[in-house]
């Protein structure tokens, strides 16, 4: 029912198919409560998706993945906001095989498999920004400092943390309870994603350091533009799944002698709620669009996509909420579980505020050429 | 046929040669100006571009009409005066119109030789059009029309009116027809309106025994309404193609007047977000865009997804308009001050105006239920 651009490419097409097939039948949502409920991820689904594939879509071919792109693999994280899958999908899926990418190795190889559970650890996942002083430090081989919301961080085997030394970025691999890595739980709303906290105080043995310098900056810009872009597509199959949800209530729910969906004040609400889904849902593909491959330009698109992503997943949430009424408040009612992931990841890397004040920092410290294309510029078309 | 790439370059081509008028308020005083600007696309072969040849037009498809719509805005040129017989009414006529109707007013519409306007509000019937009463009888020489119509654009400059009449009294949508009526006809009158833009886009016209020829009928007797619900849905998609642009080239004027200004003072991070987050709502459009294309270069008929691209283009004009009015502070009521070296008019004027975009056209709120109704399938309610 609702419109989809036929844009994409075709291996994205047939990934979110295949993918919509095995999340119905191997997450129903009764997992989703029991994971949450543990504050876990359940490993036999974990082996099942390495065995889908999931894990080797973007990793390239001398490593034995398919090279896809972001392209390709947007689309899955689209079912993904249908489906809810509890445990670190995007680390695997994008952030783990970007690092092989880059030529890191060890355990982090064996994330294909999913035999090992290698998580990335950002702390700066919090776009507020945290003052150098307060980011981990590597000082005369010592570690020290800590990140936090960590996702999975306590279901890992492996994390990859993002430390500074000498003020540049260094990526360090290190084994979840190994000497000076304290991973210690902290307590979610967020139905997929458990949290952790790491504490660091080691000092760093041979094999640790599996990034640095130059090399390191790219791959951050690289993970959190990708992480961004995947996180929007995940709210917009969120808010798809929300108003598909709301839809169907309307019609079933009567009061006053016929179906709630039949009054204008409810009818409005869910056009409002289309109109966003569908909005976004284009967003999304014209964005995918331009991930054929990595550019530069990515970062803008990947933050207006997430910005876009956040304020829309956040109010197609709370206009559900409101559709379902009482019913939809209780805890048994599975619109909670969406409407927390929509909440985790509306600040994921990023808000509709924070992305939007960044950006037009950034065009309005730019000078000569404006940032839509002008008259002349290829760019401009919009077809052909 | 050229391919639209093609025809984007040509277009481009020629704007950057041609004697492009002044765009901006104050349309009546440029009128003449404005018609000749019609003549000469015309005459460069860009109007009617999907029309058929033997009316005039270049036998293309409406995917290359909006790319020239998008070229010709993107270029800060006015769109041609005879807008609503481009883009309105003409359609109707080409989809439902005789052979001999498609042969007498096509062409001189796409010359401009012909300035339509359309009657189908009146006092008593927007939103609930199907409730209008300026009535058509049938007598000897044609139709006898007496009534009244309200927010008819150009009815003081215009040639001929697309006049929605009723021709069986009650019956309500099945008693409506569609009359193209010559404004030189005796017992026609205009009075414009003023809007608190200070424009004056808009009359009232008044019909009193206005003798209406039976060849001057468009479609079946009684079966107006389908036409004017297939003119009403037209006017929405080419619409957004256009104002997208608009916005894009407001925007960058915007840009270039505050990078110009030390921002380093007080509330930049508020006029950061208030830029940032006009550049997203401006990409979201954008991206809607590809969307419109693809479903007009699939099949051209209107549909309830016109509405939703109304929804969001008026939502993003509005909020963009709203948050510059709010740039500018105290100095919002100031209409002869400047705001950041440029006239502050031009922005209360933009925000102004765009308060109507959620009302022309069909209102928000009739397209909510369109959207409900047509394309959620949620039952009619009262």
């Amino acid at each position: 029912m609702v419109s989809t651009t036929s844009s994409g490419s075709d291996i994205g097409w047939e990934l979110r198919v295949s993918a919509r097939n095995f999340l119905s039948k191997e997450v129903p949502i009764s997992l989703v409560r029991e994971s949450h409920a543990a504050q876990g991820m359940s490993l036999s689904l974990w082996k099942s998706m390495a065995d889908q594939g999931w894990f080797r879509l973007l990793v390239g071919e001398p490593n034995g993945g398919l090279a896809l792109t972001l392209r390709d693999v947007g689309p899955l994280f689209m079912e993904l906001g249908e489906y809810l899958p509890p445990g670190p999908v995007l680390d695997h899926v994008v952030v783990g095989p970007l690092l092989i990418n880059s030529g890191v190795e060890g355990p982090l190889l064996n994330i294909v498999s999913g035999q090992e559970v290698v998580v990335f650890a950002d702390p700066q996942v919090d776009s507020q920004g945290i003052e150098l002083k307060d980011l981990p430090r590597v000082d005369d081989g010592r570690l020290q400092g800590e990140v936090q919301l960590i996702r999975c961080g306590t279901q890992a085997t492996y994390l990859i943390a993002a430390a500074i030394k000498s003020k540049e970025w260094q990526f360090l691999q290190l084994p979840v309870g190994g000497e000076g890595v304290e991973v210690k739980p902290v307590e979610s709303f967020d139905p997929v994603n458990s949290y952790a906290t790491a504490s660091f105080d080691r000092m760093l043995q041979p094999g640790d350091v599996v990034l640095s310098g130059e090399a390191a900056e790219e791959a951050l810009l690289k993970i959190r533009t990708a992480s961004q872009l995947m996180a929007a597509c995940e709210l917009s199959g969120i808010s798809s799944r929300l108003s598909k949800m709301s839809q169907a209530y309307a019609l079933a729910r009567s009061q006053f002698g016929r179906p709630i969906g039949s009054f204008q004040a409810i009818k409005h609400l869910l056009a409002d709620m289309a109109v966003k889904v569908t909005a976004l849902q284009n967003l999304c593909a014209t964005s995918l669009d331009q991930a054929d491959s990595w550019s530069p330009a990515l970062t803008r698109i990947a933050a207006v996509t997430k910005a876009y992503a956040s304020e829309t997943a956040r109010s197609v949430a709370e206009q559900s909420l409101q559709i379902h009424g009482g019913m939809g408040f209780l805890e048994e009612h599975d619109l909670h579980l969406f409407f927390k992931r929509a909440l985790a990841l509306q600040g994921f890397y990023g808000d509709e505020r924070q992305l939007a004040t960044s950006i037009g920092a950034e065009l309005l410290a730019a000078t000569g050429l404006a940032p839509i294309p002008s008259e002349g510029e290829e760019s401009a078309g919009l077809i052909g | 046929m050229i391919d639209v790439g093609t025809l984007r370059l040509q277009v481009r081509d020629w704007l950057s040669r041609a004697e492009i008028p002044p765009h901006g308020p104050g349309t009546d005083d440029r009128f003449h100006a404005l018609l000749e600007w019609q003549r000469a696309l015309n005459e460069a072969g860009w109007l009617g571009l999907h029309w058929p040849r033997r009316l005039g037009g270049r036998g293309m498809t409406p995917v290359h009409h909006l790319a020239f719509c998008e070229e010709l805005a993107r270029s800060g040129a006015p769109p041609p005066i005879g807008l609503i017989g481009l883009d309105v009414v003409g359609p109707s006529i080409l989809r439902f119109g005789t052979q001999a109707q498609c042969k007498h007013f096509i062409p001189p519409l796409l010359s401009a030789d012909h300035i339509w306007c359309q009657g189908f509000s009146e006092p008593d019937a927007g939103s609930d059009l199907a409730s209008l009463q300026t009535e058509a009888k049938i007598g000897d020489n044609g139709f006898i029309v007496n009534g009244q119509k309200v927010w008819t654009s150009w009815a003081h400059k215009a040639d001929w009116c697309a006049l929605l009449v009723s021709t069986t009294r009650g019956a309500r949508q099945r008693g409506i027809s569609y009359l193209l009526v010559d404004m030189q006809s005796s017992g026609i009158s205009v009075s414009p309106l003023v809007q608190m833009t200070g424009d004056s886009d808009f009359a009232q016209i008044y019909f009193e025994d206005v003798v209406v020829p039976r060849s001057n009928l468009l479609g079946e007797l009684n079966e107006g309404w389908q036409i004017a619900m297939h003119t009403l849905a037209t006017e929405r998609s080419f619409l957004g193609v256009r104002k997208h642009l608009e916005c894009k080239l407001i925007f960058n004027r915007l840009l270039e007047l505050l990078r110009a200004t030390d921002l380093a003072q007080s509330n930049a991070d508020h006029t950061f977000e208030t830029v940032g987050s006009i550049y997203i709502r401006l990409k979201v459009l954008e991206a809607q865009m590809h969307s419109i294309m693809e479903r007009v270069g699939k099949n051209g008929a209107p549909s309830a997804e016109d509405s939703m691209d109304k929804l969001l283009l008026t939502s993003v004009e509005q909020d963009m308009f709203s948050a510059i009015l709010d740039l500018l502070g105290a100095g919002r009521m100031a209409r002869g001050g400047e705001f950041l070296g440029a006239p502050s008019n031009q922005w209360i004027h933009g925000y102004l105006a765009s308060r109507s975009a959620s009302i022309y056209g069909g209102t928000s709120q009739i397209q909510r239920n369109i959207v409900a109704e047509r394309y959620l399938g949620l039952p009619k309610g009262n």
